[in-house]
């Protein structure tokens, strides 16, 4: 019997493919969020998207969404992908159990109902699997981004009565609730967003203040961030959809692209805005860009890493030229 | 209503004073582009240099200005009407009428979005032929061709059979069959006393070939300016806004009429606004799609969901209506069985 080789690399291409993925299915998520809380607020029910809940240990968490009914709270966590490896996957789930404790969020106290949200597709590959797999309460959902998006109890039973007699008795299933308007005024949750996402809004906030036949554009680090805050408002008090971090790596990727230049010092951003109008389908023109950007970089710059998105200043650049 | 009385009358002796060569049939044919200015008229010429295009300004008389505009080696001579929301630009051109109607259509188009062409929908081009049958005494029309435009081919000519009646259904199930709204209609309206030979356009570019000058002015000219103008009323002020701590937003709804929109039709309105804006395709398919559009010309920014029974655009805190215009007339052009709701 041989051992499973390494993982292979992904290729550059398979890398461009996989960022553009993330992006759509960030998107996906927003959607999806709306629909749920919208849904089960409709029928009265308070709805917390990405709350901080804190556990017995004083150890914080953010489940994705957490409903309180009177009997109680549930949480649904989404997966919008697994790892299908055994191993990776029994991890995994264990994690969603790590929900199954008493905590508290707010001045409310309890232990949780926990759910797994996930795509059908990816709900039937895991009920194929259920006898080798200790699978939690499953709820599926189709086309998230669809006016007839449904939710289907896939596994096992729900313990609040509230929730289970919203769920069609004979085919288990639960259609949203969709208001596009109200589904759009969100750009951003908790988790990560893919940088490239990130920059294409970013760039349409330093659009917005530019005049016809205008090219260059002097936006305050500040006011945009503020901007952008008022514009997408939180989906809870705790949060704010854009902090400075996610702002600064894309400053810190605008200004590879040579599409602004951000004194640190000022906290000032030019950006010239002729640059990308000819760029075809943003998202994929970003995409591409970011992963060859981050191919360049050392380990120690790597995005994400602590301190890998000081900006340089301008000062710092100009001497880079000078060289 | 008479021309005269709803124009002013430097305007109105001007064009009156055209009337027995247009009756006599030789004049060149008159173009005619109704306007909605963002900018003062002293600006025009400034604005004009900064697109990259020469233009002199020159008062004739009242609000009557002699315009002469130079693309490259091309000019052409137009008067220009002043009024406070809108500019009427007439060209007579007598050595080439024809590319003297394209230069200022071009002049137009670059220096947009400081003036907004105004435009009108397949439904409204034919509302104004069909209006000629609702007079008390009803004039013979006669349709002579209509132009389709097919996102993303271009114009595609369609001859009217010679001595068939007009029949608006046959457009429009032109329009549906070929997924092309109609760009143009040329026609002629023949009465006991008056007729005139014209054409209308989408873009508002408007052609008199010959026939009554009063008539093209008060029953074409007069009625299309004010649906030109409702239409430009429909796309102001929608700008999001945040107001006692809630966003208010005024999105604007399409509506698929007849049939629903097919996925690839769909699709490529995605790729259609990303070639004419900067946009960015955050959901594609099954069937919905989602574009998030900038645009390049004056950094108005808005979300645009389609799905195949309705399409709704979502204006951020600054959408211009030349914009939102640019927009509209690029969706109706993928998507011609799409109707605004007002």
């Amino acid at each position: 019997m041989s051992l499973p080789g390494p993982a292979p690399v992904p290729t550059l291409s398979q890398r461009i493919e996989e960022e553009k993925r993330n992006v759509r299915l960030y998107a996906d998520a927003i959607a999806l969020y709306s629909s749920v809380r919208l849904t089960f607020q409709n029928y009265g029910f308070a709805v917390h998207v990405e709350p901080t809940v804190r556990l017995v240990d004083q150890n914080q968490k953010t489940p994705d969404l957490l409903v309180e009914t009177k009997n109680g709270f549930t949480i649904l966590e989404h997966k919008g992908s697994l790892p299908m490896e055994k191993g990776n996957l029994s991890r995994k789930l264990r994690e969603l159990a790590e929900y199954d404790q008493s905590m508290t969020c707010g001045n409310s106290n309890f232990r949780p109902d926990v759910i797994l949200l996930c795509p059908s597709r990816l709900a039937t590959d895991l009920m194929s699997r259920k006898a080798e797999l200790k699978l939690p309460t499953v709820v599926s959902y189709s086309a998230p981004t669809e006016k007839n998006c449904i939710l289907t109890l896939a596994n096992g039973t729900l313990k609040d009565g509230y929730l289970r007699d919203l769920f069609d008795m004979k085919s288990n299933e639960l259609k949203l609730s969709t208001d596009i308007i109200e589904r759009y005024k969100y750009k951003f949750i908790r988790r990560e967003p893919p940088v490239p996402y990130t920059t294409h809004f970013i760039w349409a906030f330093i659009n917005l203040s530019k005049d016809a036949f205008q090219k260059k554009v002097t936006v305050s680090y500040d006011q945009l961030i503020e901007r952008i805050n008022e514009f997408c408002p939180p989906w809870c008090a705790e949060a704010r959809q854009l902090s400075e971090g996610r702002l600064n790596k894309v400053m810190k990727f605008l200004q590879h692209l040579g599409w602004i230049k951000y004194d640190r010092q000022t906290r000032e951003i030019v950006a010239d805005t002729s640059r990308g109008t000819k760029a075809g389908r943003m998202e994929e023109y970003l995409c591409d860009k970011f992963v060859k950007f981050t191919e360049e970089l050392t380990p120690q710059q790597q995005l994400g890493k602590k301190g890998a998105f000081r900006v340089p200043t301008l000062e710092e650049l100009f001497s880079q030229y000078g060289k | 209503m008479g021309f005269s009385s709803a124009r002013s009358q430097s305007f109105a002796d001007y064009v009156l004073s055209m009337e027995p060569e247009y009756l006599g049939g030789s004049a060149p044919p008159l173009h005619l582009f109704m306007t909605f200015p963002q900018v003062d008229l002293s600006r025009i010429s400034d604005v004009a240099a900064s697109a990259g295009v020469s233009v002199s300004v020159k008062q004739a008389s009242g609000n009557l200005y002699d315009l002469a505009v130079r693309l490259r080696k091309r000019a052409a001579y137009a008067k220009l009407v002043a009024y406070d929301e809108t500019w009427t630009i007439v060209v007579r051109s007598e050595e080439s009428p024809v590319a003297a109607g394209e230069i200022v259509e071009k002049w137009l188009a670059n220096v947009h979005p400081k003036l907004i062409s105004s435009f009108f929908d397949s439904k409204q081009l034919l509302d104004v032929v069909d209006s000629f049958r609702k007079l008390p005494n009803p004039p013979e029309i006669n349709v002579s061709e209509f132009v389709l435009r097919e996102y993303p081919k271009g114009p595609t000519h369609k001859t009217w059979e010679k001595g068939k009646p007009y029949d608006r259904s046959v457009i429009e199930r032109h329009i549906l069959d070929n997924n092309a709204p109609l760009d143009s209609i040329k026609f002629k309206i023949s009465a006991e006393r008056d007729s005139f030979d014209c054409r209308i356009s989408r873009n508002g570019h408007l052609v008199l070939y010959a026939g009554s000058i009063s008539q093209f002015m008060s029953l074409i000219v007069s009625p299309m300016t004010d649906i030109a103008k409702a239409n430009q009323d429909f796309f102001r002020n929608r700008q999001r806004e945040f107001l006692e701590g809630k966003i208010v937003l005024k999105e604007i709804r399409l509506a698929a009429d007849e049939k629903e929109v097919a996925t690839e039709h769909l699709e490529r309105l995605g790729g259609a606004i990303c070639d004419a804006f900067v946009g960015a395709i955050l959901h594609s398919g099954n069937p919905m799609l989602y574009v998030n559009a900038i645009d390049k010309l004056d950094g108005s920014v808005f979300d645009v969901c389609a799905y195949p029974d309705e399409i709704i655009v979502m204006p951020y805190s600054k959408a211009s209506p030349s914009s939102l215009i640019r927009l509209y007339m690029l969706i109706t052009e993928v998507v011609p069985s799409a109707q605004r709701r007002d």
